[in-house]
């Protein structure tokens, strides 16, 4: 490189030492780029040309080589220039292509965005810078979309779950409760209020449920009480109108509701009571709020009257009285069975007294009547004195008949039952009965022909039938029917409280006994069954026909029930066990008629020292040998210490502090073939498993003849 | 037993749920709803809220065009 003849920093006085000429020797400052000529920077070669051109030192140094020079640098520079702007062609086709790509991807992302699928993604890298970042948001803001649209869905799933939940509960359904488990912290909250609140509904609910069915069912009760009670029920207002009554009080009254409401408890009441009534209104109702338990009276609508007990109440509002109310019960039943279980009582009180008056007259008449027999015995009938004795014997007897009739009524008599059909037994009594009856009176018989059996003996039922067909012979003194009919019948407990007796029910047979006669007064029909009771003239009857069958078929286990209309005529009902067993063959046991006399030895146990005595001179003078007391364990010692055989055991069947059945068990022990007859007035309620005998047991009545005696020892003797 | 038909389509989820559960409280046990739908996760999320709310899911049709008919039994 030639030298330069001329420095421009030397001719400028320069003193830009940046410039990158300043200071050089060799340096041609038009063909250095960054010069700094006067103060100003001139940047690229070509840029500075124009300056160049128009600076004196360039024109005045300038030749052709620095021309040259100045050009080869400008084409080398042109010659880059292209190729850089080839270079960046290409580039930018590469940014365009990857910018449409990338932006294609975007809008595909974008679209399914938008049309609702926040889940897709787009890979991210490309070489634009702006496009890679373009994506990166596009991810980015479908991944926010995505868990707003998550967010959604849950807040969305859980809304329907409360809401369905909600509406279950609403329907009814108190099991109803949110489920699932949210990510959500409020909708885990809001699950957990929902279910809480859920709880106590239901709880409020359930329990309010409860009250209502309890209240419900308290006010059926109420109801049931209210309306099935057989009591009435009435409440009045202050001025004692009627203004509520159940239906019990209303049939009580024969009134209707509408009529009740009309009257006023005074209207219901006899006015005899009215004053009572409000004793007890002031003195208890109004001081305490109740009154104790009265009785009183009411009127019916027909106008008949009837008795009631009743307690008042009270019906106060804010501590005022508004009203009152009251329980009224019809004792009209109550009081009629209280009258015939008095009746009852009588009865048997007056049983009693007979039975033990009877007991006591029979040991009497027993020794009357044997002391009579052998008086008689002793003198002949020529005697002036024989007629007498008679006379007191009869007496003695008429007396013994009274006695049984009584000790019937008292039901002390011993029966001798066996299983037997009623309706044979009435049959065979018809032609009996027939002529007792007359041609005026029709006599019927209705027989069942499936009637059960009874047990029953059979001569007591005779007597039963008897005596109620003469009462009714008796009743219709000009003729009329009397019906005899047989049926079964079921007796419930109803039946015999109707009654007033204490229930027994079961299978009975029923003998009913019917006639048209004048009937009986109802007055007097309470006291038919009591002894010496008669509506007969005078000499006409004892007294004591009914009172025997009263007796008769108390004694079987049975009930008689009298129905009469005074001059329809009177039927008597009577009731009688059904028995099982087979009938008996009614094979009696035939008296041997041989002779009286004996030469056994008898054990005699009689604690009433003239029946003993009387029966001890008996047996003796008819060869026996008599070992005799009065006290059931003297039997037994008699027993140990008498060496030779005793046959008989002859006893009476009550003894001070035993009987004879036990005594006769515990000789009968030692002495196995010891032969036993037992003497009986009666069979008393302390022997009672002794009151109906085995048909086949063997017993002398007292009062007992001589013969009667003698014949049932020898029978049991030989027997 | 009744069957009836509810419309979602055009619905972006979750308004075909919010749809079906308000539908839900007149149908009684045993009836069928018939559920068309075009949202991308109309599916999904009828499965979701069958599960959920204890109903059984019968049948999912796919239709023409991104449509589906879903049948829900109560």
């Amino acid at each position: 490189m030639a030298a330069i003849k001329q420095l421009c920093w030397k001719r400028f006085e320069c003193e830009e030492a940046a410039c990158p000429v300043f200071g050089t020797e060799n340096l041609k400052c038009w063909t250095i780029s960054g010069t700094r000529c006067k103060g100003c920077i001139q940047g690229t070669l070509s840029e500075k040309i124009i300056i160049c051109i128009d600076c004196v030192h360039f024109k005045e140094t300038v030749d052709r080589n620095s021309f040259e020079e100045a050009l080869h640098i400008i084409n080398d520079q042109f010659i880059h220039y292209r190729r850089v702007v080839e270079e960046r062609d290409v580039e930018l086709e590469n940014i365009c292509k990857h910018q449409a790509e990338g932006i294609s991807e975007v809008l595909e992302a974008l679209k399914r965005i938008s049309s609702g699928d926040p889940s897709v993604r787009i890979p991210e890298d490309s070489p634009i810078e702006p496009i890679a970042r373009l994506k990166h948001m596009t991810n980015r803001t479908a991944e926010n979309i995505a868990e707003i649209v998550d967010l959604s869905h849950e807040f969305a799933m859980s809304l329907a779950e409360h809401f369905d939940v909600l509406h279950r509960v609403s329907e009814g359904d108190l099991k109803a409760r949110v489920s699932g488990t949210p990510k959500i912290e409020l909708l885990e909250a809001l699950k957990t209020l929902t279910n809480t609140t859920i709880d106590g509904i239901s709880k409020e609910i359930t329990e309010r449920k409860h009250a209502e069915r309890a209240a419900r069912e308290s006010e059926k009760k109420y109801r049931r009480l209210y309306e099935g009670s057989r009591d009435g029920y009435a409440a009045v207002n202050m001025e004692g109108k009627i203004i509520e009554a159940n239906s019990s009080f209303c049939e009580m009254l024969g009134y209707n509701e509408i009529e009740l409401s009309e009257k006023t408890y005074h209207d219901l009441t006899p006015e005899k009571w009215h004053s009572v009534e409000e004793e007890i209104l002031q003195k208890q109702v109004f001081k305490r709020g109740y009154s104790d338990i009265y009785e009183m009276e009411c009127k019916r609508k027909d106008g008949t009257i009837f008795p009631v007990e009743i307690r008042t109440y009270l019906q106060e509002e804010d501590g005022k009285p508004k009203g009152m109310w009251a329980f009224v019960r019809d004792v009209s039943e109550r009081k009629k069975l209280e009258a015939e279980f008095s009746q009852a009582q009588k009865m048997e009180a007056i049983g009693r007294l007979t039975g033990g008056i009877a007991h006591d007259f029979n040991n009497l008449l027993t020794a009357i009547i044997g002391r009579s027999d052998l008086l008689l015995m002793k003198h002949a009938e020529s005697d002036p004195l024989y007629s007498e004795v008679e006379e007191i014997k009869k007496a003695g007897q008429r007396a013994a008949a009274l006695t049984r009739q009584l000790l019937a009524f008292s039901r002390k008599q011993i029966l001798k039952s066996e299983i037997l059909d009623l309706n044979k037994l009435l049959a065979e009594m018809e032609k009996m009965l027939k002529p007792m009856v007359g041609e005026d009176i029709e006599l019927m018989m209705l027989l069942d022909p499936d009637l059960g059996r009874i047990e029953a003996d059979p001569g007591k039922i005779e007597q039963i039938v008897m005596n109620l067909i003469v009462n009714s012979r008796d009743a219709m003194p000009n003729g009329g029917r009397i019906s005899i009919k047989t049926g079964n019948s079921e007796l419930d407990d109803a039946f015999f409280r109707g009654h007033g007796i204490h229930p027994r029910s079961g299978r009975y047979v029923m003998l009913s006994i019917s006639d048209t006669g004048e009937g009986i007064r109802p007055d007097i029909i309470s006291h038919i069954f009591e002894p010496f009771f008669t509506t007969k003239e005078k000499g006409k009857g004892t007294g004591l026909g009914l009172s025997t069958v009263y007796g008769i078929v108390k004694q079987s286990g049975g009930h008689i029930f009298p129905f009469s209309v005074p001059g329809k005529g009177t039927t008597f009902k009577i009731y009688l066990p059904r028995a099982n067993g087979k009938i008996d063959d009614g094979k009696k046991e035939k008296i041997d008629r041989q002779g009286l006399r004996g030469s056994e030895t008898v054990l005699l146990v009689e604690d009433d020292e003239m029946v003993r005595n009387l029966a001890c001179s008996i047996l003796e003078k008819y060869g026996y040998m008599v070992l005799q007391t009065g006290d059931g364990n003297d039997a037994k010692r008699i027993c140990a210490d008498f060496k030779e055989p005793i046959h008989l055991l002859l006893s009476d069947i009550v003894l001070p502090g035993s009987n004879g059945p036990l005594i006769a068990m515990q000789i009968k022990s030692e002495r196995p073939g010891i032969k036993v007859l037992f003497m009986s007035g009666y069979a008393p309620e302390s022997v009672a498993r002794y009151g109906t005998l085995d048909p086949q047991t063997t017993l002398v009545e007292k009062p007992f003849s001589i013969e009667g005696l003698l014949r049932r020892v020898r029978e049991r003797l030989d027997g | 037993m009744a069957m009836e038909v509810l419309n979602t389509l055009g619905l972006k989820c979750p308004q075909p749920v919010l749809k079906i559960a308000v539908k839900a409280t007149s149908m009684k046990p045993g009836d069928i709803l018939e559920v068309l739908g075009d949202c991308p996760t109309f599916e999904k999320d009828i499965r979701v809220w069958c599960q959920r709310l204890k109903k059984v899911l019968l049948s999912v049709t796919d239709d023409a065009g991104g449509q589906k008919r879903i049948q829900i039994q109560f």
